[in-house]
């Protein structure tokens, strides 16, 4: 055996030239050189609701966990290493660690090995060597189909394969802000969108909801993507990405076709956000443990030649949230009816954000809250975009 | 021309799913004006009928400058239904001729206004 860093410099050399089903086993083979026994690698399903095993050929098929109510839920709800001892160890000094599988603050799901919990150093080099098993499973994923249907826990639409292909990563984090995004029925999304980019100390953020079902909404919604980044790419204003993708709607798809949406912009340093309401339910602000609904004059959709009159402008405070979101949300409707509505979005809102979780967790939980208000059965696309600005640092 | 259903008439109307009521459109011509009646909730499925009556206005020969859109009797429309509508001003006014709308109730002109196209609909 070498030493720890001549163990991980092996390692890092042989994940370059892998398929992506390799990874299970040239982790089995170089992890217990580094102390870590037993592994086991799941994989967040795409509703968040259970942590699933990568299938591995030679290797022992585990269960699925839930990610409430179990300790692997735990490390990827709270973003920490979870760590339980093992019963069989008469010695008591083994101990089952699971890491949350983390690239960058995007959660994909747990590592789990079994060490010498006697030995200081192996709690960092877990964590450690799930850093490098996270960016290993992002950049092998597109090689290969079975990363992505591990996630899967059914079949997917072609509307709904369309729009995934076309998002960002869920969720972003860095000194000043976080962002994170969920969409439901995850396997059915069609006019329902995101996008983000960090440019400088410029947030630039998208929210679309685009007409319609099916194939055809989620053609829309991906064709404003495109234009919303081809646009921004070339360093256009608010007002001239509103245009941008105003035009290209309506010549693409016609009189009768509109997407509605947000376009913002978060000053970083200042923490001035601007944003068109393109015919979309306003956003909210969370500040403290108060929402601030803030007033919008809405232009109209996407698509029908309008021209913007006025940008709505905020000054966030550091530590403020604001979210926004697609009709789907308030309009979800119980078995008798009842409509999700935004008084009970803003106190959720509240309820949920003051546990201190990660904002990635917060989505989540505020997704699952609108799902179960509706049993499960979705109508219409939902979409939830927390932006939380933590000041200039 | 097919008259304005009596209320029993919407009733008997109901199929067998809680709730539901048959979507119909109905249309009478005079005066240079067609009102259009629309009856029942202008979603993703009933869109295309309404869709259908209005391109017959919009495209015949003697076609009426003005057409009236009453969604009086209309609870729910979703975007598709708002799509239909927002479609048929535009190609009317292309036309040289305009469409208003009739008595949208309250949930109507909510979407109206959270859309922002309450400017393009001229509201009677």
């Amino acid at each position: 055996m070498g030493t720890y860093e001549d163990e991980i410099s092996e390692l890092l050399e042989a994940s370059h030239r892998i398929h992506p089903e390799h990874i299970v086993p040239l982790l089995a083979k170089h992890l217990p050189r580094l102390g870590m026994e037993d592994l086991a690698l799941y994989l967040a399903d795409l509703e968040q609701r259970l942590l699933i095993p990568i299938p591995c050929a030679g290797h022992p098929a585990r269960e699925s966990l839930s990610i409430d109510g179990t300790l692997a839920g735990r490390a990827f709800r709270t973003e920490t290493t979870v760590e339980g001892l093992d019963a069989d160890d008469p010695s008591g000094t083994t101990a089952r660690l699971w890491v949350p599988l983390v690239d960058g603050a995007e959660r994909l799901g747990i590592v789990a090995v079994t060490v010498d919990g006697s030995d200081d150093r192996v709690r960092q080099r877990a964590r450690n060597a799930a850093t490098i098993v996270a960016s290993m499973v992002v950049g092998k994923q597109p090689y290969g189909d079975q990363l992505v249907l591990t996630r899967r826990r059914k079949d997917m639409d072609l509307a709904a394969e369309l729009r995934w292909d076309s998002l960002p990563p869920l969720t972003y984090v860095d000194d000043r802000v976080a962002i994170s995004g969920r969409l439901e029925p995850a396997y059915e999304i069609a006019g329902d969108a995101f996008d983000y980019a960090i440019n400088g100390d410029i947030v630039h953020l998208a929210i679309l909801d685009a007409m319609g079902h099916g194939l055809e909404a989620s053609r829309m919604a991906n064709l404003a993507v495109a234009v919303y980044r081809n646009t921004r790419r070339r360093g256009v204003s608010l007002e001239g990405l509103f245009t941008s993708i105003d035009q290209v709607v309506a010549a693409v798809f016609g009189l009768d076709t509109f997407i509605t949406g947000q376009l913002a912009a978060l000053n970083t340093t200042t923490g001035r956000l601007r944003w068109i309401n393109a015919g979309h339910p306003r956003p909210m602000v969370l500040r403290g443990t108060t929402v601030i609904d803030v007033a919008t004059e809405p232009c109209m959709p996407f698509g029908l030649g309008d021209v913007p009159s006025s940008i709505s402008d905020l000054a966030l405070e550091p530590g403020d949230t604001v979210l926004f979101f697609t009709d789907g949300v308030p309009e979800a409707r119980s078995e008798n009816g009842e409509v999700f509505g935004r008084p009970r979005l803003a106190e959720l809102l509240v309820r949920t954000a003051a546990v201190g979780d990660p904002l990635a967790e917060t989505a989540r939980k505020l997704c699952h809250a609108v799902l179960a208000h509706q049993q499960d059965r979705l109508q219409d696309d939902a979409t939830l975009l927390l932006l939380k600005w933590d000041g200039a640092g | 021309m097919p008259s304005e259903p009596s209320p029993d008439i919407v009733a008997l109307d109901r199929t067998d799913v809680p709730g539901y009521v048959d979507f119909s459109v109905s249309l009478s011509v005079g005066d240079g004006e067609a009102v259009v009646h629309v009856r029942g909730d202008l979603d993703c499925y009933a869109a295309p009928q309404l869709r259908a009556v209005l391109s017959e206005v919009e495209t015949a020969v003697d076609a009426p400058r003005r057409v009236v859109l009453d969604v009086g009797q209309t609870n729910f429309m979703d975007s598709t239904g708002l799509g239909v509508l927002v479609g048929g001003v535009r190609r009317l006014r292309l036309g040289g001729g305009d469409m208003v709308l009739r008595a949208p109730n309250p949930s109507t002109r909510r979407l109206l206004e959270i859309t922002g196209v309450t400017k393009l609909f001229e509201i009677v």
